[in-house]
């Protein structure tokens, strides 16, 4: 407290913050429970290693197996020392100490047309899983708008000796009409095989507006023999680096454990800093690559579980999809990028006087040199600007002299402002190499001023490496999806080459969604794939042109339909919850979806809208009609994925095709003749969405163009012989379809670059 | 709290997860702090229980991975923290709830500025009441919430004193 600020005013403070305090019925409660947990608590495992004597002597064991193996040959007798821990694909690990119990029956429960199901249930030493299944959530239940809540309490278990277990943790994904959600609370005791679930509401429903405080009674057996739990292999520790440092920066990383996979390996390992200069960094950017001992870089998938203060160790997982790998196999992290919070000192630190009156665009030079935990920067000089709200800005212009320095935040001490205020970093001039920082002010700046680096991104070099032998271990596996036609290297080749000419059979025109314009809505406009004979349509989105070629449909303020002869538009709807539209074979009618509806068909002049048989709202995407005119091909939201189907919208009979891993719908584009389907989806380790080609029942499956790291590749037409896609092509940093598009033969991989189009292509006709 | 934490030496934190009443030690002198600040951010009890019960839970979990480092209180808000922000989250809400929401009618006719002082209060930016609630709520010492926010010792005293500072000029202008 200041001198000048009264005493007794924290005392007001105080008596105006005050909030009542626990009750002792409640404390002792907890208290007892905990203590309870305490009791029953073991050391937590460094990745599954206990150091029990039981351990120790497995330990022991492992070893002489271990020696057992490299002489005998690949067995399996590794899987049978470590069996207190084991790995359950889609959960993850678990400590199979006392056996793990699962649901005896799924329970399910169905209130006001409102189904729950608890789905699964997962018990181990550590901890108790379980899946909750929510079906039949209709649209007007939800909030109205996104500041209203939907239900927020989560499920809860009910001891039989009326203790209330909360969640741990938790997550879910969901649909228009369902909610899956997993929850983990503590281990529940072995003795305990029976336990009341309460729901308190169903997800996404507005409070008071659906069926509340569901509660269940479900029972739990062990796991039958049937249930997979696989092997968790310990690797010996191996960590080496290119210049013989074990530990650059201090730092370690290390490979533990191995699971192996159907499909491919799990490995487990840790990045380690506790030898390190950095008390609690943060890391960013911590990037992993595999290769084996061809030189191969591995695509991985991988997942970090935090570091909880003031743990000193990241854990890491990274799993291939394949076991094809000529061993050894090298992990190997290059850099890291950290943050590191600084405390004031003179060697961070500057004093600038701003004067009385500063004015706008007046410099001052400061030249200091920083040191920041020994990199050097120079604050070269601080420039005051009036902001056009009426706020005020210092800026820093700031030589970075050490190159490891990427990025840092400087703080005023004597800012006042009530506003939010931070200096806004990296701010990169990329020909000075300066960084330019700025320090906003909501009050006129006068005076001294005091400025420190609290702050500062460096970018340590290793590389860090750790290096694996799987030489007992590898056994078959399907080899890895063959390469794509198209790759990100391989636009660029062409987007750099002579132009090839298009062949003959790339006739018809082509539509083409323009945002180049500017705008809520895109230009539509048909042209050749030359880009001849241009013409501009309207604004509008989701367009698709008539088997004909004459008509338009398109969303803009409802669902039209242009001549594109007379030039004539009808609307068809007035209000704007129309998309994913698609002609019918005959060009007599229209699929689309309705927002939070599914499936709707509309003749082409207006007449006959409704529903289609067997509409559901976790319809979200039409791919196409098939040729007879009597199916439409649907993606479907599902806990699996884009669940492709065929309805027939004659009978409302649904047809399950292909599952794309997808969360939004997947893209899909049908061929013409309604065999093969074009869709994006994630290739194993990337990032980005891929084009794929597959067959309707998901059989023939190729990847055809490949996004990479900035550049990303959606379907966008079929030729009407089923043979060309045309390829959109659009930067992940930037304008969205801002790049030239492809023509891609699916059979033979022949790319045509197609310059004379702008725009994202939605259709083909001939 | 600082003069509870004396009983609670390096010895309690390392063997706290396997032992009751080394454990019940921790819990008793972090229990009402930590369901206070909550409290204070709920604004509903039942909720707060959860919460804290949640928050223990974690930290029982977790406590045998902990280095101690002089900031366990530092270590347990961040637990706090982070259970209150997925509350949030679940909630799909902003966590902006009034700091000082209503003043108990019998404080008021001790001190009839409450009333005028809660509503400054509830005007601050959120990372200014945050200050407010961790320094008089959750009791923290200043050294515990630059652990907790990572920040300099000096910083947090500077930012705090000049926030009363603020505070008490408005609520007092006669006295500027």
């Amino acid at each position: 407290m200041s001198k000048s600020t009264p005493t007794h005013f924290e005392d007001q403070l105080r008596a105006v913050l005050a909030v009542p305090s626990a009750r002792e019925d409640f404390v002792a409660a907890l208290g007892e429970r905990l203590s309870r947990q305490a009791s029953a608590a073991r050391p937590l495992p460094r990745f599954g290693w206990k150091a029990s004597p039981a351990r120790v002597l497995s330990l022991g064991v492992l070893v002489v197996l271990l020696a057992a193996l490299l002489i005998i040959g690949p067995q399996r007798v590794l899987a049978q020392v470590l069996d207190w821990l084991g790995y359950v694909p889609g959960v993850g690990f678990v400590d199979q100490e006392g056996g793990l119990r699962v649901l005896e029956a799924p329970v399910s429960q169905t209130r006001e047309d409102i189904t729950v199901t608890i789905v699964d249930v997962l018990i181990d030493a550590e901890r108790t899983r379980l899946t909750f299944y929510f079906e039949g959530i209709r649209q007007e239940l939800k909030p109205l708008s996104e500041d209203e809540p939907g239900c927020g309490d989560t499920p809860s278990l009910l001891l039989p000796n009326g203790k209330v277990y909360p969640i741990l943790e938790g997550e879910g994904t969901g649909g228009p009409s369902w909610m899956r959600e997993e929850f983990r609370y503590g281990p529940l005791p072995s003795d305990m095989n029976e336990i009341a679930v309460l729901v308190p509401c169903v997800p996404e429903v507005r409070p008071g507006a659906g069926p509340e405080d569901w509660v269940f009674t479900i029972r739990f057996i062990p796991a039958p023999d049937s249930f997979e739990v696989l092997p968790v292999l310990p690797l010996p520790v191996v960590t080496t680096s290119v210049e013989g440092a074990a530990q650059p920066h201090g730092m370690q990383l290390s490979v533990e454990e191995l699971v192996e996979l159907q499909d491919g390996y799990l490995f487990r390992g840790a990045f380690h800093w506790g030898n390190s200069a950095y008390e609690n960094p943060e890391f960013w950017d911590l990037e992993f690559t595999l290769t084996d001992a061809d030189g191969n870089k591995i695509p991985l998938e991988m997942s970090y579980a935090p570091a909880w203060p003031p743990q000193t160790f990241y854990t890491w997982t990274a799993q291939t999809q394949t076991k094809q790998l000529e061993s050894p196999v090298t992990f190997t992290v290059e850099d890291v990028s950290v943050r590191v919070l600084a405390e004031l000192g003179e060697e961070n630190s500057f004093v600038l006087n701003i004067g009385e009156n500063p004015q706008s665009g007046q410099v001052w030079p400061i030249n200091k040199v920083l040191n920041l935990g020994g990199n050097l920067v120079t604050v070269k000089e601080v420039t005051f600007e009036v902001k056009m709200d009426g706020t005020y800005d210092l800026l820093a212009s700031i030589q970075r002299d050490a190159e490891e320095i990427t990025a840092l935040n400087l703080s005023d001490q004597d800012n006042h402002s009530d506003m939010f205020v931070s200096s806004s970093g990296p701010g990169v001039d990329p020909d000075a190499g300066d960084l330019i920082l700025g320090i906003g002010y909501d009050y006129l700046p006068v005076g001294l001023h005091h400025f420190w680096v609290d702050n500062y991104f460096l970018r340590l070099a290793g590389p860090w490496t750790a290096t694996v032998d799987l030489s007992a271990l590898t056994s078959s596996s399907p080899a890895p999806e063959t390469a794509a036609c198209l790759t990100q290297q391989g636009w660029e080749q062409l987007s750099h080459s002579l132009l090839a000419s298009l062949p003959p059979e790339a006739g018809g025109r082509v539509l083409a969604q323009d945002f180049s314009v500017g705008g809520m809505l895109p230009t539509l406009r048909l042209s050749g794939l030359d880009g001849s004979q241009p013409q501009t349509i309207d604004i509008g989105s989701w367009a698709s042109l008539s088997p004909d070629g004459r008509f338009v449909a398109y969303a803009h303020d409802g669902l039209r339909i242009t001549d594109l002869v007379s030039g004539q538009t009808l609307v068809l709807i007035a209000e704007d919850s129309s998309y994913a539209i698609a002609w019918s074979p005959d060009g007599s009618r229209l699929a689309f979806i309705r927002g939070g509806e599914g499936l709707y068909l509309i003749n082409a002049d207006g007449s006959d809208l409704h529903p289609s048989l067997g509409a559901s709202p976790d319809m979200i995407g039409v791919a196409g009609w098939l040729p007879d005119g009597n199916h439409v091909v649907v993606a479907t939201r599902s806990p699996e994925g884009t669940q492709v189907q065929t309805v027939n919208i004659q009978t409302g009979a649904i047809e399950d095709d292909l599952v794309i891993q997808n969360l939004k719908g997947g893209f899909a584009r049908l061929s013409p003749d309604g065999t093969r389907i074009a869709f994006s989806e994630a290739t194993f380790g990337g990032t980005n969405y891929s084009v794929h080609v597959a067959n309707l029942d998901g059989s023939e499956k190729r990847l055809i163009a490949e996004s990479g790291s900035d550049l990303t590749f959606a379907a966008g037409a079929w030729s009407a012989d089923d043979q060309w896609l045309i390829l959109n092509v659009s930067r992940t940093t930037g304008p969205s379809y801002g790049e030239l598009p492809v023509l891609l033969n699916v059979a033979n991989c022949q790319a045509v670059l197609l310059p004379d189009l702008t725009g994202e292509i939605v259709d083909w006709a001939p | 709290m600082a003069d509870n934490q004396a009983d609670i030496d390096i010895v309690t934190y390392s063997s706290a997860a396997s032992n009751p009443a080394e454990f019940d030690k921790i819990y008793q002198t972090f229990v009402q702090p930590v369901f206070r600040y909550l409290l204070s951010r709920v604004q509903n009890r039942d909720e707060a229980e959860e919460l804290t019960a949640q928050t223990f839970l974690a930290a029982l979990e977790r406590l045998p991975g902990y280095r101690h480092n002089g900031h366990f209180p530092a270590w347990l808000f961040s637990i706090v923290r982070n259970k209150a922000a997925d509350h949030f989250r679940r909630l799909h809400r902003r966590p902006e709830v009034a700091l000082a929401d209503t003043v108990p009618a019998e404080q008021v006719a001790s001190d009839h500025r409450l009333p005028e002082l809660a509503a400054l209060l509830d005007k601050l930016p959120t990372n200014e009441q945050e200050l407010l609630r961790l320094r008089f709520v959750a009791e923290l010492s200043f050294a515990e919430i630059a652990a907790l926010q990572g920040r300099n010792l000096d910083a947090v005293k500077k930012s705090t004193y000049r926030l009363l500072d603020r505070l008490h000029a408005q609520l007092e202008p006669d006295h500027e």
